[in-house]
């Protein structure tokens, strides 16, 4: 019977490495809609300073 | 559906998938029992096959968006696709990366050009390639129509890949692996349900499989909104530039 | 009524039959081709090229190359046919003879076959070329009729494929460089059999028939699904 602690660190490794993958996702998914958002707002922004300086 | 509506769903499956990933975690570490030839580090394979079941999942349902782009020409059946391949890649490229890593220890290998890694490695290249063929694709209608028609051809090519290794090895098993084949058909023996040796460990499968699927579902949730954010935004930049033009003349 | 192309003329009748279409888009390109000579040309230079490269690569490990000398025609054979299919099918666009094709009453899908056809040629003539040269190089035997034979089969079914995803690529902003990206990974299970097949006819005593039919049916498969796709899907990707 073999040691069954033997390859933890393999463990570790793979858990690890699948749930840098997920945050990077989530991150990527937030950062993306945090930009958009911002971007969203900047232009609204400018329509209505546009709109203001025309009337 | 309306923005707010689709803003509420997701909230609420975001903190789904959290706390079923908790969940999951949790019956992996805890709940399910030692495997008797390989130890804890068999413990991998519960979100190995997790990831796997529901990445397969994404793709079929990116296939189905294809279809119905070009049934119905719909924008949104291409959001729909968009976002499945998109999140199924991520969920594939966490398959392959824990099954590296589950190989290492059980085959001595880090990767290993059996049937199924063969296909999985040909599946992720074709649909990171999707991506490539959408990026050099300005016309939206045009993007929507080219991409479903890719999707529906990648789908077919990912089957009769399957089909083809499968019949092949049956025939020339020295082709597919030689010295490493038995070790790889016994862990792929681990992989179909057969090998598994206790309910409990039926269940921690089962848990983790309920979920990636919920955590699939709100990332999609989160993508396609995201998306019209996107879409938002660019009808907006046209309007602005269309201002902006406006004054200077 | 006739199109200007490299003074090509394509005139058809309005009731022409699909496969009459079908032969004058072949012929027309064997024409265009008999002219030009671009397309086999290149497509025989850079296997060469290629395939003496592997040679260095290889060293002087006769061996191995040997060894490993199916897989490596089938590679060049995929890489060359994707010059072939980018020259070929962006020839039309060049001239727009394209759009004119297009307006004629000629049905999509017999410009779709007409082109696999007529490219299949051309990417079967380079075979032939490479089946010398793979003699010479390597010394086995692919001169024998059975491997002829699963090229030309094979070579179909990656045309077939090609068609359809090179129509789509010349038409984004990568144009020719996405191809490969697209269409190798999509060839996978038509290079498997196919190879298959042809190393089991690179030993002196030829194989039986129960021994190579399942690849061989596998790379029919692979034709038959690949040039229903494009039939069934050529018309989304080509403008009306």
């Amino acid at each position: 019977m073999i040691d069954p602690n033997q390859f933890n660190n393999y463990l570790i490794l793979g858990y690890a490495v699948m749930w840098l993958i997920i945050m990077i996702y989530i991150g990527s998914l937030a950062m993306r809609q945090k930009n958009l958002r911002r971007d969203l707002e900047l232009m609204e922004q400018i329509l209505e300073e546009d709109d203001h300086l025309d009337s | 559906m309306e923005m707010s509506r689709l803003n509420r769903y997701t909230r609420v499956m975001n903190i789904a998938a959290a706390v079923s990933l908790v969940v999951a975690m949790l019956a992996i570490f805890f709940y399910a029992p030692v495997e008797q030839t390989m130890g804890n580090v068999q413990r991998i394979f519960y979100f190995h096959v997790g990831s796997a079941w529901v990445g397969s999942l994404a793709f079929l349902v990116a296939l189905i968006g294809g279809v119905m782009v070009l049934l119905r020409g719909d924008r949104k059946w291409d959001t729909l696709s968009l976002a499945s391949v998109e999140i199924g890649l991520v969920f594939l490229s966490m398959a392959i990366v824990a099954g590296s890593v589950w190989g290492k220890p059980a085959w001595n290998t880090w990767w290993l050009w059996s049937p199924r890694l063969t296909m999985v490695a040909i599946m992720w290249l074709a649909y990171a390639a999707y991506f490539m063929l959408r990026g050099a694709l300005d016309d939206e209608e045009k993007r929507a129509r080219f991409s479903a028609v890719y999707v529906i051809v990648a789908f077919v090519t990912v089957i009769l890949t399957f089909i083809s290794i499968r019949i092949l090895r049956d025939i020339h098993p020295v082709m597919f692996g030689g010295a490493a084949e038995s070790a790889q058909g016994a862990a792929e023996g681990l992989q179909e349900f057969s090998g598994l040796d206790s309910t409990k460990m039926v269940i921690t499968l089962n848990i983790s499989v309920i979920a990636f699927t919920i955590t699939y579902i709100a990332w999609m949730l989160n993508r396609i909104r995201l998306q019209r954010l996107t879409d938002q935004t660019a009808v907006l930049k046209t309007r602005v530039t269309a201002h902006l033009q406006g004054e200077s003349s | 009524m006739s199109e200007n192309g490299i003074n090509e003329a394509v005139t058809l009748p309005e009731e022409t039959s699909f496969w009459s279409a079908v032969w004058t888009i072949t012929r027309k390109d064997f024409r265009i081709e008999r002219h030009t000579g671009q397309t086999v040309s290149i497509m025989i230079m850079f296997s060469l090229v290629t395939v003496i490269m592997f040679n260095f690569a290889l060293g002087t490990n006769l061996g191995a190359a040997r060894e490993l000398s199916t897989g490596l025609l089938w590679a060049t054979i995929l890489l060359a046919g994707t010059l072939g299919l980018n020259r070929s099918l962006a020839i039309e666009r060049e001239n727009q003879t394209f759009d004119a094709l297009l307006i004629s009453p000629i049905r999509r899908n017999a410009i779709y076959l007409g082109k696999v056809f007529s490219i299949s040629i051309f990417t079967l003539l380079l075979e032939l070329v490479l089946v010398i040269v793979f003699v010479v190089f390597f010394n086995k035997p692919f001169w024998r009729p059975q491997v002829l034979f699963i090229l030309a089969l094979g070579t179909f079914g990656y045309i077939a494929a090609g068609v359809l995803i090179t129509s789509m690529s010349i038409q984004t902003r990568s144009r020719d460089v996405l191809l490969p990206v697209l269409l190798l990974p999509l060839s996978l299970p038509l290079v498997l059999p196919a190879a298959m097949a042809v190393s089991a006819y690179m030993f002196p005593e030829l194989p039986s028939w129960g021994e190579v039919q399942s690849a061989v049916y596998l790379v029919i498969l692979y034709d038959l699904l690949m040039v229903t796709m494009g039939l069934f899907f050529y018309h989304y990707v080509v403008e009306s």
